[in-house]
């Protein structure tokens, strides 16, 4: 069964990469390309943390915030220079890849002799506490002024402004929590391989896009609050057919083929047999209304 | 009270293309009225509305509301004491989220956005009380999400998010052109009678020369950026209002 | 619909569970067959020669063994994946080709012996603790060039060669180890490295044009981008009239004069009898030495060697294998 624990256990590291890339994708409506720099980002920073002899905890923390900058970068270059977000989310991307190579002066780092925070105990339990702490948190936050108001940015500009807001400081804000997010996944699975690699960022915009296209089909009860778990399931569920689909020895030059159909079979689904999930809808009339809760049961919700 | 000063505004500037939509501008807006503004395409009134809501930035002249220079401030600085219903009902609500959340974001306007919770469960009698006044239904759907209201409920939500704050002056931007007739009407109504409610300053573009007199206290009629009507609503009737556009009207196709 | 979702839910952890409890521990037919797991990391010419040459060295010595071969396409997270799944199948050995292919095989286990191969430095990449003492679970064979034999060529082509070129991949740690210690023991042949790194392979024919005039040769170290425009790199240098050596005889297929290197095909044949060493003798591999390639072989490019209007009668050139 360490194939199904594998598979389950990077599911969980990459349910966090797909929780950050959700705030831009969903959220913001904003393709931030950089993570595939910002992933092996994390990594990279951790292992300059651990080599610096800091505890892994405190490593993988501070991965994650300086990993957070990276989001602060494609923000500065959509906002003061005028790029268009989707060309400055490549050009984070491929100036990540120089500092990643800096930042230790070697493109492939083993972490065989350091600790991990997996030592904690066993590496599914701390990687299940860690997802839903994370998952947590982002809840929390998106029922905030500001998390609300991020996902009017991404919605609606104009109500934003009508607010007396800009938007710009949300998609920073954004930005920065996103690519935190991605940079600890980055760090998570260094830990978990064991090694950093400078191609570790790879497809990884593949699987965190698969991971809410499928968390998409799970229970499609359109309240944010789910969202955060039904990405993570959607990781989960796309490594463990990753990993059935290695598990029954296929031939290896179909698997990049075979995770592709798993996508678009899911994307299909989603399409043909749930109407199109639109995320601004353009639904319409009392009939469509199927929630009349009463105020009382309302005020007790909040 | 409004006061528009020597306001200039050109478009395409410094090329062969270049509009001159305002050459030294003037107006004032009456407190607690409600102003008409009609005419031709063309004529400046939407151009107005963003100089005012500082969507557009005027190439010269002065902004006053209330006796404060607004000229300078940003659209966003400007939308805390202004408030704006969109020809878009899209425009002015956010989709995904529910009614009680886009009122609560309303509610928020001015007080600052932190990390504190977004809904607070002891404003939502007195949410419920706004929508009730309107007379739709909304405050049974309080947990429903706007992209499943119709137009006229998404305008009728967007009203009552411009107003909460008691805006310094409110900005109507042809709200109803995009509602069929009868939801058009009821919107108008529900829009007039918070206006009179709570007295507020209001301009209110229409193309709709009906509405123009009906609802509001004083029309202003405006072509090629200049004042060519400006009577109280009670002085005037519909056939004089279509009698000086269609005039006008011939004056621009003899050019 | 829910009822969908939650029916295709329960199909795949049934699936799941059929297959993780059918490949659970994997019997061999008879005493002598081993189940061998191939983890290669991407889909290429060296790699795939290091494959076949492990497969038929086995054959040749006689070992009966059941080949799991799987490749993770260039993807890491794969690598743990397939690593994990041989543990799970209770491989008699794993053979992984390539560093991070290596190190995934290495994190996943450290009771079933690992071969590698297609690594350039396993000091470096923490695999071993030491070339003569692995330790541990892990050994193999390196791919490590012997570079110095290949930039002697250089002087013994032309004594005015000083600046010598090199293209490499920044992505690659085998390549920054092979730059480096071209740049080492260079002074000591009297030569000068000037190096050019790229992360695109686009980049090539700037990176090319960029050096050509600050160089009197080229030298191209094993190098997957590199290996993929060869023959860019080739005619290039051609073009220019400046002579070529390359770390490995897919090179000179390519257009690249002449080479006295390693064989993937050979180092896996190598691996091989390691293999036999620790399957059929019993050896742990923390006993034994990694070992580089031990047969090079000095092979050139007729057809670059009559564009560069060089001798064919010169000292270099006997003994060695010539192709078209």
């Amino acid at each position: 069964m360490k194939l199904l624990l594998t598979s389950v256990e990077q599911g969980l590291i990459f349910g966090i990469l797909a929780m950050g890339v959700f705030i831009t994708y969903k959220i913001l409506d904003m393709a931030d390309l950089s993570v595939e720099g910002t992933f092996p980002f994390g990594a990279f920073l951790f292992a300059k943390f651990i080599s610096l002899g800091i505890n892994p905890i405190l490593s993988t923390l501070l991965a994650c915030l300086f990993g957070s900058l990276a989001g602060l970068l494609t923000t500065l270059l959509f906002t003061q220079l005028k790029i268009r977000p989707i060309l400055a989310g490549i050009l984070t991307m491929t100036i990540l890849y120089s500092v990643n190579l800096k930042i230790n002066g070697r493109s492939n780092i083993p972490l065989f002799d350091y600790d991990s925070v997996f030592d904690l105990g066993s590496t599914l339990l701390v990687l299940i506490i860690i997802a839903l702490l994370v998952k947590v948190l982002l809840d929390l936050f998106l029922k905030t002024e500001t998390g609300y108001l991020l996902i009017a940015t991404g919605d609606n500009e104009a109500l934003v402004k009508s607010l007396g807001e800009n938007c710009n400081k949300y998609k920073l804000i954004g930005l920065m929590i996103a690519n935190g997010l991605v940079a600890l996944s980055g760090a998570l699975m260094a830990q978990h391989q064991g090694f950093v690699d400078i191609t570790m960022g790879a497809s990884i915009i593949v699987v965190a896009l698969a991971s809410i296209i499928i968390g998409d089909t799970i229970k499609k009860k359109s309240s944010l609050l789910k969202s955060t778990t039904r990405v993570i399931i959607g990781a989960i569920i796309y490594k463990i057919i990753g990993g059935i689909a290695i598990d029954l020895g296929l031939n290896p030059d179909d698997l990049k083929a075979v995770n592709a159909f798993i996508v678009i079979a899911f994307i299909a689904y989603n399409n043909v047999a749930l109407d199109l999930f639109k995320f601004n809808g353009k639904g319409g009339g009392v009939k469509n209304v199927t929630n009349t809760q009463p105020v009382q049961e309302l005020q007790q919700r909040y | 009270m409004l006061r528009i000063r020597n306001l200039s505004k050109s478009f395409n500037k410094g090329t062969e293309n270049q509009v001159d939509i305002f050459t030294n501008f003037n107006l004032t807006i009456e407190k607690n009225k409600c102003t008409a503004i009609i005419g031709p395409n063309g004529c400046g009134k939407s151009t107005l509305l963003n100089l005012i809501s500082g969507t557009f930035k005027a190439d010269d002249g002065q902004i006053l509301l209330n006796d404060k220079d607004i000229s300078n401030l940003t659209e966003e600085k400007r939308a805390l004491f202004i408030g704006r219903v969109h020809q878009d009902p899209s425009m002015g609500v956010s989709p995904t989220l529910t009614i009680l959340e886009n009122m609560s974001l309303a509610d928020k306007k001015g007080e600052g956005f932190s990390l504190r919770r977004l809904v607070n469960k002891d404003r939502i009698p007195k949410y419920v009380e706004l929508l009730k006044d309107l007379d739709l239904g909304l405050e049974n759907k309080l947990n429903t999400q706007v992209k499943y209201l119709s137009g006229g409920q998404r305008q009728s939500l967007s009203l009552l998010m411009a107003t909460m704050k008691f805006p310094d002056l409110l900005l109507l931007d042809e709200h109803t052109a995009a509602l069929d007739p009868k939801t058009s009407h009821v919107v108008m109504m529900k829009t007039k009678e918070l206006i009179e409610k709570y007295k507020m300053t209001t301009i209110f573009i229409s193309h709709n020369m009906r509405d123009a007199i009906q609802y509001s206290d004083r029309v202003i009629m405006l072509d090629q950026g200049q004042v060519i009507l400006d009577k109280a609503s009670k002085e005037l009737t519909e056939e004089e209002l279509m009698d000086i556009y269609r005039r006008k009207l011939d004056e621009h196709l003899l050019h | 619909m829910k009822k969908f979702s939650s029916v295709i839910l329960l199909v795949m952890v049934a699936v799941v569970l059929f297959t993780g409890c059918s490949s659970g521990q994997v019997k061999a037919e008879d005493e002598n067959t081993f189940e061998i797991g191939i983890l290669q990391l991407a889909e290429h010419p060296a790699l795939d020669d290091a494959r076949r040459g492990f497969e038929e060295g086995l054959k040749e010595l006689g070992i009966e063994a059941n080949i799991h071969y799987q490749n993770a396409s260039g993807e890491i997270p794969n690598t743990v994946t397939i690593a994990n799944k041989f543990v799970s199948d209770g491989v008699d050995l794993i053979y992984a080709i390539a560093t991070p292919a290596a190190q995934s095989a290495k994190q996943a286990t450290s009771d079933i012996p690992v071969l590698f191969s297609a690594v350039t430095d396993p000091v470096e990449s923490e695999l071993v603790a030491s070339m003569d003492n692995p330790g541990g679970n892990v050994t193999g064979t390196s791919d490590m060039s012997p570079m110095d034999k290949q930039l002697e060529l250089f002087k013994a082509l032309d004594e005015r060669i000083e600046n010598v070129g090199i293209i490499f991949n920044t992505g690659e740690p085998n390549s920054h180890i092979q730059v480096e210690f071209a740049k080492k023991i260079a002074p000591t042949l009297g030569l000068n490295i000037v190096e050019v790194g790229i992360n695109n392979i686009n980049d090539i024919p700037l990176a090319l044009d960029s050096i050509i005039n600050k160089v009197d040769a080229l030298y191209t170290i094993t190098d997957n981008m590199v290996a993929s425009s060869i023959s860019l790199v080739a005619n290039k240098a051609i073009e220019n009239g400046l002579i070529t050596v390359g770390a490995e005889s897919a090179h000179i297929d390519g257009g690249i004069l002449i080479t006295d290197g390693i064989s993937y095909y050979e180092l896996g044949k190598q691996t091989a009898r390691m293999a036999k060493e620790i399957l059929v003798v019993g050896k742990s591999p923390a006993d034994i030495p990694v070992e580089t390639a031990k047969n090079t072989s000095t092979v050139y490019n007729e057809e670059t060697l009559k564009l560069l209007n060089l001798d064919e009668d010169h000292e270099v050139f006997k003994n060695a294998s010539k192709i078209q």
